[in-house]
């Protein structure tokens, strides 16, 4: 918990002394750790014999209904476990509210709170099987005079506002409709006035806001991860010393390491966290075969604890790893596990002398390097992307300079000036290309295709002695079934993005390209087309 | 009459317009006769026995092809079941990992993977069952090593999520729990699936857990580890992962991941997209990514597969294929495949099309034997000899005479007396005609992969090669040698086998030896001369001159003992010789093309049609599709080429004289951007009046001649009923209210027509402009 000091000070004080009916937490860099953080401040407050809470969490995208968060705010707070056997069911509520549902609507929700206040209040609790029923027993009889507090968390209420938005004014304001002692305590990386309900309908929150872990306190944090027993599994990926409470020392520079060159992109600490846990293994597997074999040739097993010279030598044989490390976890390019299996360092490194020993490249598992984009695609995909990146990126009014194809097409092309600059005084117009790809009908898209093939295309298929006409054959071509088949499957792909919903049919479907300028320039490399030539904007 | 009625109800949303009567149907069909082109020369019966021949020789190429595929994803299946297996199990996990992660297999298999799963649930299904029976399938596939080892690990549970029952969260959330909690009730009752699952037990829907509830799946696992310790794993299959919502994915992976301490949940996606780019990070937040451990599995796909399968069906002389693909289909296959999509569906379409096609043919039915489906060589000369077989068997003899007369030189002509041949003796021709066939294209197959081999073996020494190793120039190559046209190859690779070193020469003739040694025997009884020259050339390599070929120190080149030379050019002449005799043209001697698919252009329409053009066509000149149809279908049996092209033999059409729908979209094709539809109208009226005036002038001419010869014959009407023919023939002038009438007639007709092409697509309606319509079709040649 380190690095939360503040918040679990301030958080404990609060509910030990004074409990506000709404408390807002905002976490903007990691709101796993802080929903954490409270939780074990809640457990830890829930041991002390002065004080009598009974806590629910609540998560705002897995209670997607208000039936799931009612059922799920109610079990939690009697402490009620749903049993197959006796059928799932939920807390039904002392005798007197037998028969009667809490969580068909707000009203009965609210009536479940108080009746479930009314069944702490007169020790009628009865936990099923399950929970630690005598030691809530023993509260309730130790605490028959103080009412019991309720507290009900709920994690990424953001959401809230999304699936139920007729639920945050009541539950920002529960203690008052309930008339029962209950607090709410929302944590949303999102700032409370950006999900405020309007017109004041909720309270103003007691507002509390958690700082961004700093340097020592990240790192304290990470090193804090460090297992306290070596593991005692076997496991075919790493060594099972690589975890020995002697390497500690090791890891906490690794973890500094490590740090200096992450942070830069990231301070999450669970993505420090996940890109050291598979670089570790590989990182101290060099020290490991070192000592391996020295007890290999008849010696005593040497310490663990590596000289300053193997410190800095590991350091540098492994910098450009923590990159490479950085750049395939961080997007989850690949797992943790298959990095770490696909990145063992070469035997022995450490044997070497400095200067000849390998260099550890890092290496992508075999899984994600497959074939190229350009192997996998057929060549009318090809064909396709390029006419949707044309599509995209040049303005549609361009199409007839650039694409159209008669007597006077020379004169047409010239004054498309495709190089024309605006009047000197205008501002600076920025390239279609860098702002992002426009959308386009289907009809367009074919019609562009219809030119690439003609263009590019008409010598390598089969010979069609029944198409007379110059174009006829492309024009059949570019209306054939398996081309529109083709668009659809780019578009499940993600590689053309459709614009337009798809169970609207009565007008031809929009479009958007999906790949980059880059890609589309390999492309038409392969294709043996000059893109250049055809797009409105030139790079 | 009902639907009339209805028909002014505003309320109705749908009105079912029945028939009025199904005779009228079945004249309908009547008008159109079935598709009989070869039915002048046809054996009685012959279309059913073909359909038989047909289905016999597609099972065994399909039975072929899908064990080729499967053993191409063999490896891949116990792939993806190791990574169910190891989801969780801790020698294959990373220790100190921030949180725990949702394992996730991505199957993606961009050319069907229909085999693939199920391959893998069963296998998921089979272990941890140990009652010996189970499907043979099965069985089979649990006798794979890898897979033993894991039997002992209980068994998994299996649900499969399919987008259409999952719109959204709720949806997803309902399938995946009551997907493991209903089901398993239900098996559970049957007491068959060897499965301890918690008895089911009545919950009352409004007092319990909802069935979307995670918790209430939490619950059941549970209580079903009460019964089995370890539990089992919670596979969830979810097909066409690309069809989700996102969205709803993304909640339901965050849900799942909050519980894996207590539900071992483990994802299998089937994706339809490559591998590379990955359609999971292209859609998916990294935030959700970083929830789970994908692991991709990328099934083999693209042309590669298509080669692998081409190749092993019909070029692989372990099996025989009753019917060859010829030149024609070949080609066809290659384009689409290297053109339009490689998939395994897509080759099993084309080839079934085309033998589908090659058995409307009557010869065909000599595919698998001469008994023409009756049980011996006796009955099928009784039936052949029957009046009603005497077209086929005459078009048989014309053929084999055809045949005989036209064969090339290397080839024995069969001795036949021509003058009085008998029916057994065709019969035997035809038999000895497959059995030569069949020679040949094993021949053809052996030479082909001894080209295959020697052809890698030098690219893998570093020579060049006339092709490259990829796989679109491997299907190219196929088709030059199914044309016979390989000398140019065949020629450059003996060039290169003579400059090979002793060392070289020393492997490709152990490689050579292998190759004969491991064909079946009988073959490899053919192949003697063969393999006693490749023995001779080994015997007479000195062995010394393998020691000595160390690289000279000065040129860097190998030092060739002096006696190589000779023996490596021997061996290349041998080659060119031996591969020159073997890779021969399938498309010669007697009868062939009814064990090859031949020249026969392809049915690709079927496949790959393009149906807006032919809509235009269609519109534009009716009268050829009715024309071609009813030649097709005509007795005389396949019109010639003349006949179908001959355009000169085809009288001009006025406009009045096509359908009103033709009329009214050869004006449309006239017009600008915008129609105006009054001026459509107008001219369609117009066109409208000369053919009403056209009509009368021939019903009159019709009358005169009928009332001269006072017969009582019936004319004719043409084909289209204008009501035109109804009209009061005696009048020159019309009353005014007859003319109304035919206004209104000319109105209908022109809607009609117009809604015709507005419900193929052809109008877009404007907002902006009254009257007015937008063309969608530009610039059709006419």
């Amino acid at each position: 918990m380190e690095g939360y000091e503040t918040l679990i000070s301030q958080f404990s004080n609060l509910l030990t002394y004074f409990s506000p009916p709404f408390v807002y937490v905002h976490d903007a860099s990691n709101i796993r750790q802080s929903a954490l953080v409270i939780q074990t401040v809640l457990q830890d407050l829930k041991e002390k014999p002065q004080t009598t809470l009974t806590t629910a969490f609540v998560d705002g995208i897995a209670c997607f209904t208000p039936r799931l968060l009612y059922d799920t705010a109610l079990n939690e707070l009697a402490s009620w476990t749903p049993l197959w056997n006796e059928g799932c069911n939920n807390w039904a509520g002392p005798s007197e509210y037998s028969g009667q549902r809490f969580d068909d609507s707000l009203d009965s929700f609210l009536h479940g709170l108080r009746a479930l206040a009314a069944s702490r209040h007169s020790e009628k609790i009865q936990p099923n099987g399950h929970s630690d029923k005598s030691k809530a027993k023993a509260r309730a009889t130790e605490d028959v005079e103080t009412e019991t507090r309720m507290l009900l968390v709920v994690q990424h209420a953001e959401r809230l506002r999304e699936n139920m938005p007729d639920l945050v004014v009541p539950l920002t304001r529960l203690a008052e409709l309930a008339q029962v002692d209950i607090t709410t305590i929302f944590i949303s990386d999102l700032r409370w006035d950006q999900m405020k309900p309007p017109l004041g309908a909720s309270p103003d929150p007691y507002y509390i806001e958690v700082q961004p872990l700093s340097k020592q306190a990240m790192l304290d944090q990470l090193s804090s991860l460090y297992p306290q027993e070596p593991p005692t599994h076997t496991s075919k990926i790493f060594d099972p010393d690589t975890y020995h409470p002697d390497l500690r020392p090791l890891y906490v520079h690794f973890l500094s390491t490590l740090y200096s060159i992450c942070s830069p992109f990231t301070t999450d600490p669970d993505e420090l966290a996940y890109i050291a846990a598979a670089h570790w293994p590989g990182f101290v597997q060099p020290l490991l075969d070192e000592r391996q074999s020295v007890i290999a040739e008849g010696y005593d097993p040497p310490s663990f604890t590596p000289t300053e010279d193997a410190r800095i030598r590991l350091t540098r044989l492994f910098t450009p790893t923590f990159t490479a490390a950085l750049e395939a976890l961080y997007p989850r390019l690949t797992s943790a596990s298959a990095w770490a299996q696909a990145n063992r360092p070469p035997k022995d490194i450490l044997s070497y002398a400095p200067l000849q020993a390998p260099s550890v490249a890092a290496r992508m598992p075999d899984d994600i390097k497959g074939p190229g984009l350009l192997e996998s695609l057929s060549r009318m995909a090809k064909f396709i992307l390029l006419a949707a990146f044309l599509a995209s990126t040049n303005p549609a009014k361009s199409d007839m300079r650039m694409f159209g194809r008669g007597p006077d097409e020379r004169k047409k092309r010239r004054r498309g000036g495709s190089r024309r600059v605006g009047a000197k005084n205008s501002a600076v117009k920025i390239a279609q290309r860098l702002l992002g790809p426009l959308a386009f009908p289907l009809d367009r898209l074919i019609a562009i295709l219809g030119v690439l093939l003609e263009e590019n295309d008409a010598e390598t298929r089969p010979p069609a002695p029944e198409y007379t006409l110059p174009g006829e054959y492309t024009e059949m071509e570019i209306s054939r079934v398996a081309i529109y088949a083709q668009v659809m499957e780019l578009a499940s792909m993600h590689l053309v993005h459709r614009t337009s919903p798809p169970d609207r049919l009565e007008l031809s479907p929009t479009f958007r390209c999906g790949i980059s300028y880059e890609v589309a320039l390999s492309l038409a490399r392969g294709l043996g087309i000059t893109l250049n030539d055809l797009m409105w904007e030139p790079a | 009459m009902t639907s009339l009625q209805d028909l002014h109800d505003p309320t109705k949303t749908c009105i079912s317009l029945v028939a009025r009567d199904h005779s009228d149907l079945q004249q309908d069909n009547a008008e159109y006769p079935d598709y009989t082109p070869f039915s002048s020369r046809d054996i009685p019966g012959g279309y059913d026995l073909r359909l038989k021949a047909y289905r016999e020789a597609w099972k065994t190429c399909c039975d072929r092809i899908q064990s080729i595929v499967r053993a191409l994803n063999a490896p891949l299946v116990s792939t993806v079941v190791s990574h169910i297996r190891n989801a969780y199990s801790k020698d294959s996990s990373l220790p100190n990992l921030p949180y725990p992660e949702l394992p996730v297999v991505a199957l993606s298999a961009p050319g069907g993977h229909a085999t693939i799963l199920s391959d893998v649930i069963d296998i998921l299904h089979e272990s941890g069952q140990d009652r010996a029976g189970g499907t043979s399938k099965g069985k089979e596939r649990a006798q794979d090593a890898t897979l033993i080892d894991s039997m002992n690990n209980s068994r998994a549970i299996v649900t499969h999520l399919h987008p259409s029952e999952c719109p959204n969260l709720l949806g997803l959330m309902k399938a995946l729990v009551c997907g493991f909690v209903e089901e398993q009730d239900a098996s559970g009752q049957n007491g068959d699936e060897g499965i301890t699952a918690p008895a089911a037990t009545k919950r009352k829907a409004t007092a319990s857990l909802a069935n979307y509830d995670i918790r209430l799946l939490v619950a059941w696992y549970t209580a079903l580890l009460e019964l089995r310790d370890p539990g089992p794993q919670l596979v969830v299959v979810l097909h066409d992962f690309e069809r989700f919502n996102v969205a709803a994915l993304q909640d339901m992976f965050y849900i799942c991941s909050q519980h894996i301490s207590r539900l071992p949940l483990v994802f299998l996606l089937e994706l339809s997209s490559p591998a590379n780019p990955s359609y999971l990070h292209t859609a998916f937040s990294r935030s959700t990514l970083a929830l789970l451990r994908i692991s991709t599995v990328a099934a083999p796909s693209g042309v590669e597969v298509v080669r692998e399968i081409v190749q092993k069906t019909f070029f692989d002389v372990g099996f025989e294929p009753d019917v060859m693909l010829g030149p024609a289909t070949l080609d066809f296959l290659i384009d689409y495949s290297t053109r339009h999509s490689a998939s395994v569906d897509g080759v099993l379409n084309i080839i079934q099309l085309a033998f589908l096609k090659h058995f409307d043919e009557p010869f065909s039915l000599f595919v698998h034997d001469t008994y023409l489906g009756t049980r011996s060589k006796k009955d099928a000369c009784g039936k052949l000899q029957r009046p009603e077989s005497f077209n086929f068997l005459d078009s048989l003899l014309t053929r084999i005479w055809h045949d005989c007369e036209n064969l090339p030189g290397g080839i024995l002509k069969p001795e036949i007396d021509w003058r009085n041949p008998s029916v057994s003796d065709v019969l035997d021709l035809v038999f000895s005609a497959h059995t030569e066939s069949k020679q040949r294209a094993q021949r053809m197959k052996l030479g082909f992969q001894v080209m295959l081999l020697v052809q890698d073996f030098m690219r893998s020494e570093g020579y060049k090669s006339t092709s490259s190793g990829k796989d679109e120039d491997r299907l190219e190559f196929l088709t030059g040698v199914v044309r016979g046209r390989v000398s140019k190859d065949v020629r450059y690779l003996g060039m290169a086998v003579k400059k090979l070193t002793a060392k070289e020469l020393d492997n490709l003739i152990s490689i050579l030896y292998q190759f004969f040694q491991s064909l079946k025997p009988h073959l490899r009884r053919d192949e003697e001369p063969a393999r006693v020259r490749i023995v001779a050339a080994n015997m007479q390599l000195p062995r010394e001159a393998l020691d000595e070929e160390e690289p000279d120190e000065q040129t860097e080149f190998p030092k060739i003992h002096p006696a190589v030379p000779p023996i490596a050019a021997d061996i290349g002449e041998w080659l060119v010789e031996y591969l020159e005799s073997r890779i021969v043209r399938l498309d010669q001697g007697l009868l062939w093309d009814v064990w090859n698919t031949g020249m026969t252009p392809f049915p690709s329409e079927l496949l790959n049609p393009a149906p807006g053009q032919s809509i235009v066509n269609a519109l534009l000149h009716p009268y050829d599709f009715v024309e071609s149809q009813q030649v097709l279908t005509s007795s005389g049996g396949l019109a010639s080429d003349e006949e179908i092209n001959g355009e000169s033999k085809k009288p001009q059409r006025a406009l009045w004289e096509y359908p009103d729908i033709t009329i009214v979209f050869r004006r449309y094709l006239e017009a600008g951007r915008l129609i105006n539809v009054f001026d459509w109208y107008e001219s369609f009226s117009l066109a409208l009046e000369m053919q009403r005036r056209h009509l009368r002038k021939q019903t009159r001419r019709t009358q005169r001649k009928r009332t001269a010869s006072a017969s009582p014959r019936k004319g004719k009407g043409k084909a289209r009923k204008p009501a035109a023919d109804t009209e009061d023939e005696e009048e020159d002038f019309d009353s005014k209210e007859e003319e109304e009438k035919w206004k209104v007639e000319v109105q209908a007709r022109f809607i009609r027509a117009l809604h015709e092409l507005d419900f193929m697509g052809f109008i877009k309606h404007t907002n902006r402009k009254a009257d007015h319509v937008i063309k969608t079709t530009y610039d059709i040649p006419d």
